[in-house]
């Protein structure tokens, strides 16, 4: 029977589940949270100033979000809605005079913690060179990401890591279709330049 | 190899780019990803099941802050919403409305029983009023006090009425500034029966005594707020401080569109405040 019941939700809507759950239908927040949690962190992560941020905001999302959930229009894309609460809080976050004292005092350190932690875990298996090599490339990519100015940086992550169309992206950040898809032609262009500057000198030794 | 060329490689790259497809895309696609921990799953996921089974529309006030809140800081607590949200508006303006008539039963016990009788009544001596200008004073028992008691009725109900719920919250909790307001409410609510206003003020002096005659009152409502500016507080000077100290981290964070956007209120609410000159002009330089 749960799991008829999970088909059935897993074929439903975002904004169809929304619904249901703007009515009380708790299995209908569990299939979105299923479904958007791990993005939704994925983002927070990516754009987070501080990884200790990152839970917060991402709990008081999902509670705000079942605050707010009366005045949720099903003309709005859902994860749009969702995402703008989170991206809101984090500004919200950003307000406070300590996260800018903080920031001042270079305490700050750009959720590198919790990259370097990730990139770790994420060879943990290799072997060492391969583990070595692995890890390098991918602290060159999280360093070329992290060098992009923040809206390049919010289009790059929205796109690639999320899978959000353009238009959702646009609609998220409140800027036209073509302003997004400039910013990410000059995200990826960046990180082109950065990996054709930074692995020639790699590629001279060998 | 020409420009046009590498112009169309860069399309060609972009458009697989944005498909998922080629090494840049690869790359970014095998980046580890962090994920929430069970632990967070588990504590959202107990909170909300915990709240929908109670079936209580509001949590604890962790989250102050709802997607579209205002964004000042020391902004006061955010929005409740739920339940009273949608009776908010109707509350405020049934409230607004016993407001008014409170106060208008109230004038009896303050002007003479003369103007209470024309304040009931003010569409009829309204024409009344109207047609006498040609004319010249009648008598000096008359004069005072039809002009004050047409000018007092539409001022409390006409600025009630005017005010709109938007206004409502503000003037509720405070009917007792309503001898101070008085003077600006009434210029506001007689703006189409100038005539009626200028004579109500000239003779009168017992009405004058407590409202300053409108011209006076409308150049001082337009000289005051506008050059002078207000000594601030220590507390605005940190709210101000703090608000400046913001925009520039956004700036520094590449949000141009929200410090922009953080810029204009900041000027709304603190128009004289001195912006540091490197500021001014990256927002200048922005605002191009």
């Amino acid at each position: 029977m749960f799991a008829t019941l999970a088909g059935m939700l897993a074929n439903l809507s975002d904004e169809v589940l929304m619904l249901r759950y703007c009515e009380g239908d708790l299995p209908a927040f569990q299939e979105l949270y299923a479904r958007h949690s791990h993005g939704l962190y994925r983002f927070l992560a990516w754009r987070s100033p501080r990884s200790e941020w990152v839970d917060e905001i991402a709990q008081d999302s999902w509670i705000s979000l079942h605050r707010t959930r009366a005045r949720y229009q099903p003309q709005a894309s859902f994860r749009t809605y969702l995402y703008q609460i989170a991206r809101n809080r984090l500004i919200d976050l950003l307000r406070q005079p300590q996260a800018l004292l903080a920031t001042d005092l270079g305490v700050g350190d750009e959720g590198e913690a919790l990259f370097d932690h990730l990139a770790d875990a994420a060879h943990y298996h290799a072997s060492p060179e391969a583990e070595l090599e692995s890890r390098q490339l991918s602290a060159d990519l999280h360093a070329a990401i992290r060098a992009l100015p923040g809206e390049q940086k919010e289009a790059l992550i929205l796109q690639q890591f999320n899978g959000m169309s353009l238009e959702e992206i646009a609609q998220l950040v409140a800027v036209p279709v073509e302003t997004v898809k400039s910013r990410l032609r000059y995200a990826m262009r960046k990180l082109r330049q950065h990996f054709s500057e930074g692995l020639a000198p790699q590629e001279e030794p060998a | 190899m020409t420009t046009k060329d590498n112009d169309q490689l860069d399309d060609d790259e972009f458009a697989a780019f944005l498909q998922g497809q080629g090494e840049m895309a690869r790359r970014l696609r095998d980046l580890p990803q962090p994920e929430p921990s069970a632990a967070l799953d588990a504590a959202i996921l107990a909170r909300i099941e915990a709240d929908l089974a109670r079936g209580a529309a509001r949590l604890p006030d962790v989250v102050r802050h709802a997607a579209n809140d205002a964004s000042m800081p020391g902004a006061a607590a955010g929005i409740r919403p739920g339940f009273m949200a949608r009776w908010r508006m109707p509350l405020a303006m049934a409230a607004s409305m016993v407001l008014a008539l409170l106060l208008l039963l109230r004038q009896p016990s303050q002007q003479n029983p003369v103007q209470v009788i024309v304040a009931q009544a003010p569409p009829a001596a309204l024409p009344e009023t109207q047609t006498t200008p040609p004319t010249p004073p009648p008598t000096p028992a008359a004069k005072p006090a039809a002009p004050t008691i047409a000018a007092k009725p539409p001022a409390a109900s006409a600025s009630k009425i005017a005010s709109s719920p938007a206004s409502v919250p503000h003037d509720t909790p405070a009917p007792e500034n309503k001898g101070r307001d008085a003077a600006p409410d009434i210029q506001i609510a007689q703006a189409d029966m100038p005539e009626l206003r200028w004579r109500s003020v000239a003779p009168a002096p017992a009405a004058t005594s407590t409202m300053p005659p409108p011209a006076a009152a409308r150049t001082e409502a337009a000289t005051t707020p506008a050059p002078v500016p207000a000594p601030m507080s220590a507390a605005d000077t940190e709210t101000a401080k703090a608000w400046l100290a913001l925009i520039d981290e956004m700036l520094k964070a590449d949000l141009r569109q929200d410090a922009l956007a953080e810029w204009e209120k900041f000027r709304k609410a603190y128009p004289h405040y001195p912006v540091p000159e490197k500021l001014a002009a990256r927002i200048k330089v922005l605002k191009k």
